[in-house]
């Protein structure tokens, strides 16, 4: 999918629920591509929630529920009318990466080729070179290139999830999620991550859910802020940080500085 | 857990098709199995059926001895079996090392797989001729008890290992001996999983044929047992002889009477554990 | 409770199994001291005269081949249905007929064998006797069928959910999460599934007995699935009370006996080797 226009996301009046509990409601947001965006949040605001409507991973739960308008490039993701929406589709244009480092029991290099091989986006002569490129986008070729058929186990948790990013990079998303993505790892591993979502946004789409402001205060262009089953507040970084508009924001703000 | 978003594309079609398929027959071939038996059995089901004793070979009267048979084997067994697994269990978890503990795992499970017919032979030759208790009611609940060990074993351990750590913990830091602890702590709170444990035993203990088959049965002329080497008459038996040997219609009706008979009762203890391991144990 | 009492349950449970194995073996060293290994691959059985295994061996093992072809596809593709495909209430009520299921005696899949599957399979293809290894091999797998099912659910099922979340984020589907992310970690629990299912059928007396013909000869052809034959557990269980525990003839029992249990205990051993530990039924 090719987006014609500069947003890639477009949610107008959508509204989520779980059976018949709303979680988040009357979300009016537009994203621009190869930005970096944050959504923050106390805990159960819906944050994972909002970030997993994306890419139509609350599919899974059998209770959930989306009103309104998400749209993807221009089209319409939750509009099943003429059954055109290609669920498989879209999830391979937009990469995820979730809070804990999620790895098959197979090989460091056969995770990393998990989503290529199994949709088969490239020839096979190519595995390597991918692999390679992969692993050496998210600085891991250097520490794994030795032990590539070694179970992916071995590694650290920070290697760990940098795996899982590299396994999602592979698929050559357009955008890509990241749930909490530091929020397992040590402050090194952190790092590490952090300067690579920074690389990443020149390129690609990337929204992430953060408990750590200072982590959404450094890398974002764009935050989200939601609390009380809504979006409170939405903007540039530096007008939400410095210049709150709502009480609940500047309270939260100061919540977590203090 | 997650639901289906239908596949799209012929591959995950003709394999949500084909899974579906064997689903839907094993479903069928097992219900056939439940109705077939209803269907043949149900009809002969009475009250004089359960409560007399047969008579003509079992092509008149009841199947009443051949119950108290099946039960006084099932239960004899379980409460033998009982005790010993109960100890096992316990000496297992609380005495022994994490190490030594798998090695007896596995010799519980070769237990386990030791085929029924072979604890016949094996009870047939050690209970019946060196103890001397020949063809036996006794030497049956013997048999049956070494047979439903394993399941007692596993089932008992599994409820102890789900026990959270801090209880344990708890009970020791009072300055509770090992023993103490067994008491108050460990049996109370594993007490579904005796319960489960016994209650699948007995299903096992009250459908084996093949075991007591020449060690604790005989097929007519006994009713209940009125001392330690007499033998009993049971469903199991009952089935096997009449279903080779019948030719009389009646027979063949009481014959199917007894087999639907022998799997209500082994459906109310498996069921009962079923309920108990749902409602508080190991989440399946 | 006194530890003295644990003490003796234990020693107890944990050599029973022991106590059995020397009880075959010493029970069938006259048989082997006579025949050697003409005992195991004699085709001969005449009580009194000569006794061979091979044709006990043979049944055994199409016996329970037939069983496995019916009982794997159909439990294993039940498993996943029932795990990955229905909703949790479907799941719950298959999942109860299935271990209910796994309960019915073998006694009464052999009075259903003998009064009405051997003349099915009779008619069907028009034999003469419906006693035969494919009728005992079908109800075998019949009866096997809910043990499978339900342990390889077991497996499929406590695979932790944010594989499948991974595998569906990265744009699989749904046949492919199942294929790829889910049962390569299930793989151990299935086999354990598959090799408790297999001891099942191998040791299984009565549900043979009644059907497989009691014929001590290997088929000719012997891939001939329409001919009677006979079973390890199945000669045992006729013969044992005549033979009354003394003599050549019980030796030549206890010696099967004794292969059969080699036979188990090889496949409860492979079960271990692929790291199952799972509960009994």
């Amino acid at each position: 999918m090719d987006c014609p226009s500069d947003t890639v996301f477009i949610l107008e009046d959508v509204n989520l629920f779980f059976g018949s509990v709303p979680i988040l409601t009357d979300v009016n947001i537009t994203i621009r591509q190869r930005s970096i965006t944050s959504i923050i949040g106390p805990s159960g605001s819906g944050k994972s929630t909002l970030l997993r409507t994306l890419n139509r991973l609350n599919d899974h739960y059998p209770t959930f529920r989306c009103t309104g308008l998400v749209s993807y490039c221009g089209n319409s993701i939750y509009d099943n009318r003429n059954g055109s929406v290609d669920v498989s589709r879209l999830r391979q244009d937009i990469g995820m990466v979730f809070q804990k480092p999620c790895l098959f029991p197979t090989s460091i290099y056969e995770n990393v080729l998990f989503g290529v091989k199994r949709l088969k986006l490239r020839p096979k002569s190519e595995f390597y070179e991918i692999a390679e490129t992969m692993l050496r986008a998210v600085f891991l070729w250097d520490e794994v290139k030795d032990r590539l058929k070694h179970s992916a186990n071995e590694l650290s948790q920070g290697q760990q999830q940098r795996l899982s990013l590299a396994r999602a990079l592979a698929c050559e998303p357009k955008v890509l999620l990241l749930d909490e993505p530091t929020a397992s790892l040590d402050p090194k591993s952190s790092e590490a991550i952090e300067s690579l979502i920074l690389k990443l946004g020149t390129r690609l789409t990337v929204i992430f859910v953060t408990h750590h402001l200072e982590q959404a205060k450094q890398l974002s262009e764009t935050v989200i802020f939601l609390s009380d089953g809504c979006v409170c507040e939405w903007g540039g970084v530096d007008a939400i940080f410095s210049c709150p508009d709502k009480i609940m924001t500047q309270q939260y703000l100061a919540g977590h500085a203090s | 857990m997650m639901t289906s978003v239908r596949g799209r594309g012929l591959v995950g079609r003709f394999w949500f098709l084909l899974t579906m398929l064997t689903t839907v027959l094993s479903v069928m071939l097992l219900v056939s199995v439940v109705s077939v038996m209803v269907a043949k059995g149900g009809a002969v089901l009475t009250w004089e059926f359960f409560s007399q004793p047969s008579r003509s070979f079992g092509a008149e009267g009841g199947i009443r001895s051949q119950i108290m048979g099946t039960l006084i084997l099932a239960v004899g067994a379980g409460l033998i079996s009982l005790p010993i697994a109960l100890g096992t269990a316990l000496y297992q978890s609380e005495y022994l090392s994490l190490r030594f503990q798998s090695v007896v795992m596995r010799l519980i499970y070769a237990l386990n797989g030791v085929p029924t017919i072979l604890f016949g032979l094996f009870g047939y030759l050690v209970f019946g001729l060196y103890f001397g208790l020949g063809i036996s009611w006794l030497s049956g609940v013997l048999i049956l008890a070494m047979m439903i060990l394993p399941t007692l074993v596993v089932s008992i351990r599994e409820a102890i290992e789900s026990i959270p750590v801090q209880y344990r913990e708890a009970g020791l830091a009072l300055g509770m001996t090992i023993p103490q602890l067994i008491r108050t702590v460990i049996i109370p709170y594993s007490f579904h999983g005796i319960v489960t444990g016994l209650l699948l035993g007995l299903a096992r203990a009250t459908g084996e044929t093949a075991a007591i088959l020449f060690t604790a049965t005989t097929f007519f002329g006994v009713d209940l047992p009125k001392s330690f080497n007499e033998p009993v008459t049971t469903l199991q038996t009952h089935i096997l002889v009449l279903s080779q040997e019948a030719v009389h219609l009646s027979a063949t009706s009481a014959v199917w009477g007894s087999a639907l008979t022998l799997m209500v009762l082994v459906f109310c203890f498996s069921s009962g554990a079923l309920v108990i391991r749902s409602r508080f144990g190991v989440k399946v | 409770m006194t530890p003295w009492f644990l003490g003796i349950s234990f020693l107890i449970s944990s050599s029973l199994a022991g106590i059995i194995l020397v009880f075959l073996i010493s029970g069938s060293l006259p048989i082997f001291e006579k025949y050697g290994w003409e005992f195991i691959f004699g085709e001969e059985w005449y009580v009194g005269e000569t006794y061979g295994a091979l044709p006990m061996i043979y049944g055994t093992t199409v016996v329970t081949g037939i069983a496995l072809g019916i009982a794997l596809p159909l439990g294993i593709g039940t498993a996943v249905v029932t795990s990955e495909v229905v909703g949790r209430r479907m799941r719950y009520i298959l999942k109860s007929v299935m271990e209910i299921m796994a309960g019915v005696p073998g006694i009464v899949y052999g009075l259903l064998g003998m009064l009405l599957v051997t003349t099915w399979i009779r008619d069907l293809f028009g034999l003469v006797d419906g006693n035969c290894l494919l009728t005992a091999g079908l109800l075998l797998g019949v009866m096997i069928l809910p043990t499978v099912m339900t342990l390889s659910e077991d497996a499929i099922h406590v695979v932790p959910n944010f594989y499948r979340e991974q595998a569906y984020a990265l744009g699989l589907q749904t046949h492919e999460v199942i294929i790829y992310a889910v049962l390569p970690q299930a793989i151990p629990g299935i086999l354990g599934a598959i090799f408790l299912g297999t001891t099942r059928a191998m040791g299984e007396t009565v549900a043979v007995m009644l059907v497989i013909g009691s014929l001590d000869r290997i088929p000719d052809p012997f891939y001939n699935l329409f001919a009677p034959a006979q079973s390890i557990a199945s000669k045992i269980g006729r013969e044992a009370a005549e033979s009354i525990g003394v003599g050549l003839h019980w030796n030549a029992l206890v010696a099967l006996g004794l292969i059969l249990f080699g036979m188990v205990m090889t496949l409860t051993w492979l079960a271990e080797r692929v790291g199952w530990t799972g509960r009994l039924q």
